[in-house]
């Protein structure tokens, strides 16, 4: 008896209330990929596995260690210090080491997401880096298939300028494309790679020249999608 | 008499089908100068970079065809311990701009020679759509602005075709285009097809960089 009235108060109400309905997108807000200070070396975003350092060109070089540090305005942050060489053979090898997470098989669609930010400082060590230093901050989608039907380990890329502060770079997703250095590329384009990204690294890039060394400590906190 | 007759007394009868043109071409050299098919863009033009030389276009026989344009460079990089990446572009500029979001690919033939040694293996051959009217992410204007896709390229003709849609800012680029590679692409003027030779510190090298068969799809 409850249940019929109830029932029939909803169909009156349904008959003699107008069809108003909110058809307002609801931003979810930002989605932190990470912020660190949890003080674990495991991303806030769930698709992610865990942090790590690398160094590269060469891959070989063991010169570099991460941990984790006091943040920009908050209580941990990042940081990859590394040592980097040119070998003095004529040709610019452009030595470099980061931090990156890679997801653990699942792609998460960053077409949802129209920005990217991220804070970053670069400390010099001795001697400094130069001053045309580069941070590439680099998606992967390396199982979006190619143009061949295949996939080839592609990714999207974008620089920045490091400064010895800390900055926030908010960066806005369509900036991002795959460097000239790759000439594979994906099938569908750039959105077909955003639809499917399974990584994040952010890569200092030493723009040394023939010969030269550098040292120094790059640190990223504050990493989120809006 | 007969005609006259046919064209009192006929039906008025037309094929009003439209006829496809084919796909917009940006230049296919067949007319054997060095201005492009497709207006509002000016005569091509070649350059060496690093350091900045001009160089005369040719127009030389082409893939499959009467003609093609070409260049011949010859790279110095001196010995003074910085890799200077010199290279060559052959390119062609609008007055105003055009929209390629309405097109699905760029494709052309492309062939590279060397006069002497092979090039580098970390040799990078790029073509750029300039977007000279863009504005930066912070609302300056941004200077030689373009939008790039790398190309496999080798000493024999071979046809590319690049997706629209992978043409995006170059990497080394740490001004960012407001509105992203979309905004670029609405407002491109300048086609500029780009070879760094990445030679060594202290050698040199050379070759013809040719093209041919610029087509929008």
């Amino acid at each position: 008896m409850v249940t019929r009235m109830k029932t029939a108060a909803l169909v009156l109400l349904s008959l003699a209330a107008p069809a108003c309905y909110s058809v307002d997108t609801i931003d979810p807000g930002p989605v932190v990929i990470d912020d660190f200070d949890d003080g674990d070396f495991v991303p806030t975003m769930s698709e992610l596995d865990y942090w790590q350092c690398y160094s590269f060109n060469p891959s070989t070089n063991l010169n570099f260690s991460c941990d984790k540090a006091p943040g920009y305005q908050s209580k941990f942050s990042l940081y990859v210090e590394f040592t980097l060489d040119d070998p003095p053979d004529g040709v610019q090898q452009y030595p470099g080491a980061g931090l990156g997470a890679w997801a653990n098989g699942s792609t998460v669609d960053f077409t949802r997401y129209h920005e990217l930010d991220i804070s970053l400082k670069l400390q010099n060590g001795s001697p400094p880096l130069p001053s045309e230093a580069l941070v590439y901050i680099e998606l992967d989608c390396k199982n979006a298939p190619g143009e061949d039907g295949k996939p080839s380990n592609f990714y999207v890329t974008l620089s920045v300028k490091p400064t010895m502060d800390w900055s926030t770079f908010p960066l806005a997703l369509s900036n991002w494309a795959s460097p000239p250095w790759e000439s594979a590329h994906v099938k569908g384009g750039i959105p077909a790679c955003m639809r499917a990204i399974d990584g994040i690294s952010i890569s200092l890039s030493g723009q040394l020249q023939d010969g030269e060394s550098a040292q120094g400590k790059l640190f990223i906190d504050g990493l989120k999608l809006k | 008499m007969a005609l006259m007759m046919v064209s009192a007394t006929g039906i008025g009868c037309f094929d009003v089908r439209s006829i496809d043109a084919g796909p917009p071409v940006l230049d296919d050299f067949e007319d054997g100068n060095l201005t492009p098919s497709l207006s509002p863009f000016n005569n091509w033009s070649c350059q060496q970079f690093s350091p900045e030389v001009d160089l005369d276009c040719a127009i030389t026989p082409g893939f499959d065809s009467a003609f093609s344009l070409s260049a011949s460079f010859t790279i110095i990089d001196p010995p003074d311990a910085i890799q200077q990446h010199g290279g060559i572009m052959m390119m062609t500029f609008a007055d105003s701009p055009i929209d390629l979001t309405g097109f699905s690919a760029i494709t052309f033939a492309v062939r590279l020679t060397s006069a002497t040694t092979p090039f580098p293996s970390n040799a990078l051959m790029h073509l750029d759509l300039q977007c000279s009217t863009a504005i930066s992410d912070t609302g300056a204007q941004l200077t030689d602005f373009s939008v790039v896709q790398g190309l496999p390229f080798s000493a024999d003709w071979s046809t590319v075709s690049l997706a629209i849609s992978n043409f995006g800012p170059a990497p080394w680029r740490t001004d960012h285009i407001q509105g992203g590679a979309p905004a670029c692409l609405r407002a491109v003027d300048g086609f500029l097809f780009v070879f760094d030779a990445a030679i060594p510190d202290g050698q040199m090298g050379g070759g013809v960089f040719s093209i041919d068969n610029v087509r929008l799809q």
